[in-house]
């Protein structure tokens, strides 16, 4: 005798598991990265400084990196970290990564260990210790605190300058 | 769950960094993508999009003036020449058009004021064949210069008669940013672009301010100067012979070791202005040797110890003839001579 009430349910089931394999495999957290510079502008008889994206790129140019992330689903999220390396032909502009409620830290290694500013340090080509400058950073990592709660949103920046 | 490796506290790279002065290339692509991990993100975490853009082409010209002082000329020179370096500072390979111009007059450089123009200017770049301003340095133009490269450009005067010493002419080498389009072919000048387009190498003036004209219009020029002073040009030849075997009608007077040998040098100055601390020394090669006594100046003849008749023999000097006439003022010509034998 075979139970049609049971198939719809093994059905529901099935289709049940199928959706939580999915929710998985989409973004947790949605990233988006923008490069702007900033340019002076006369607003109402006021200097402001406003943000663009990239004009004028040439050696020497600042840019403005800044990346949000949003928390797209139903749960809390932690154990959050982003990393930026350094990007081609740039230099990290000491002292411009920010991030509300996140822990900053660098590589000088391409991208394997990362320490605070103040740790890090380098070897000169004579095989002496001296400390790293911000020319040496490789990669900058936000370690995002505690949990980023449902439907909400960070952002972190740097500045860096093309060589 | 993602669980983030432990953070060392110091640690060590080697380092090795390239600098290049022009800057990264006009044409490079800067790319940025961001990583982010968390407990609930797929394994290898969630990538950003990528942001990028053309890095532009940096305009930066500088020319500059090469010998440090004014360029010595005589009243009616037919041809003087100056030196400048042109170098490329921008980010890309670029043609340079070359302009000369006078300076106004009552302008000052090298401690000296401006109060005459010098006529028929032009400039040509060294073409690398031969040192010096020579025929081989035919063009007028600089031709693809490379980011932190430099070329010497020789700018060449006529200077007009009648002038007076200390009078100078100051002129004006100015070089304006050309496309660098191919060898051989001289570009069209290069403009600014104004609409933005992070996907296109635009062109960005970056120079300073020049002599001639002001900062961020792709150009720039720096002076030099042409003061009258005199020239002294001196001859040597040998205006007799004694051959130790007596000289013949048929093999004349032979210079044959033991043969002695009368040199005369003529010095003349020309120019208008006073030449100070004139010393004149002709050494005497290794396989001769000088006749003592022999020195004659303007005719009269000059002992060979260090005294008050200005010319010596070994003593300023060794093994050289020495004649040391002080201040002289140009014009003027003078001559010494003095006796060697073949050893």
């Amino acid at each position: 005798m075979f139970n049609h009430r049971l198939i719809p349910a093994l059905c529901t089931a099935l289709l049940a598991s199928a959706l939580h394999l999915n929710a998985f495999a989409a973004d947790a957290v949605e990233v988006k990265s923008v490069a702007e510079q900033e340019v002076e502008v006369v607003e109402n008889g006021k200097k402001v400084i406003k943000r663009v994206p990239v004009d004028k790129a040439v050696p020497g140019s600042e840019i403005l990196y800044t990346t949000t992330f949003k928390n797209q689903i139903d749960k809390p999220v932690g154990n959050i970290a982003i990393t930026n390396p350094v990007p081609n032909d740039m230099v990290y502009k000491g002292g411009s990564a920010r991030g509300a409620n996140t822990e900053i830290t660098f590589s000088v290694d391409g991208g394997k260990q990362y320490a605070t500013a103040d740790k890090l340090t380098v070897k000169t080509p004579e095989g002496k210790t001296r400390p790293a400058l911000a020319s040496d950073y490789t990669h900058i990592r936000w370690t995002y605190k505690g949990e980023l709660g449902v439907g909400k949103s960070g952002e972190v920046s740097f500045r860096a300058v093309i060589k | 769950m993602n669980r983030l490796p432990a953070l060392l506290l110091a640690f060590f790279v080697t380092w090795t960094a390239t600098a290049q002065g022009a800057g990264t290339p006009a044409g490079i692509v800067i790319t940025n993508t961001v990583l982010l991990q968390c407990d609930l993100c797929g394994p290898g975490g969630t990538t950003s999009n990528t942001p990028s853009f053309v890095v532009d082409n940096k305009v930066n010209v500088t020319v500059a003036e090469s010998d440090g002082d004014a360029t010595p000329v005589i009243a009616g020179q037919a041809s003087a020449v100056t030196r400048f370096t042109v170098t490329n500072n921008g980010n890309a390979a670029q043609d340079y058009a070359l302009a000369v111009a006078n300076v106004a007059s009552g302008a000052s450089l090298f401690s000296g004021i401006d109060n005459f123009d010098a006529s028929a200017c032009f400039a040509r770049v060294e073409s690398g064949a031969v040192s010096g301003f020579d025929p081989t340095d035919t063009t007028s133009f600089i031709d693809e210069l490379a980011p932190d490269a430099s070329r010497t450009v020789y700018v060449a005067c006529s200077i007009p008669a009648g002038l007076s010493a200390s009078d100078q002419a100051i002129v004006s080498l100015s070089a304006t940013t050309l496309a660098g389009t191919a060898p051989g072919v001289q570009g069209a000048v290069v403009m600014q672009d104004s609409a933005n387009d992070p996907a296109t190498v635009q062109v960005v003036f970056a120079d300073i301010a020049g002599s001639e004209e002001a900062a961020r219009d792709g150009r720039h020029s720096a002076r030099d100067a042409y003061r009258v002073g005199a020239l002294l040009s001196l001859s040597k030849s040998v205006i007799n012979v004694q051959d130790p075997f007596g000289c013949s009608a048929a093999s004349g007077c032979r210079i044959v070791p033991g043969s002695m040998l009368t040199y005369r040098i003529d010095v003349v100055a020309s120019g208008s202005s006073t030449l100070d601390g004139l010393v004149l020394s002709d050494p005497l090669p290794a396989n001769m040797s000088y006749v003592a006594g022999s020195i004659v100046v303007d005719g009269v003849a000059r002992t060979d110890a260090a005294d008050a008749d200005l010319a010596d023999f070994g003593i300023s000097q060794p093994n050289t003839v020495t004649v040391s006439p002080g201040s002289v003022s140009a014009p003027l010509s003078t001559w010494f001579s003095f006796r060697a034998l073949i050893n």
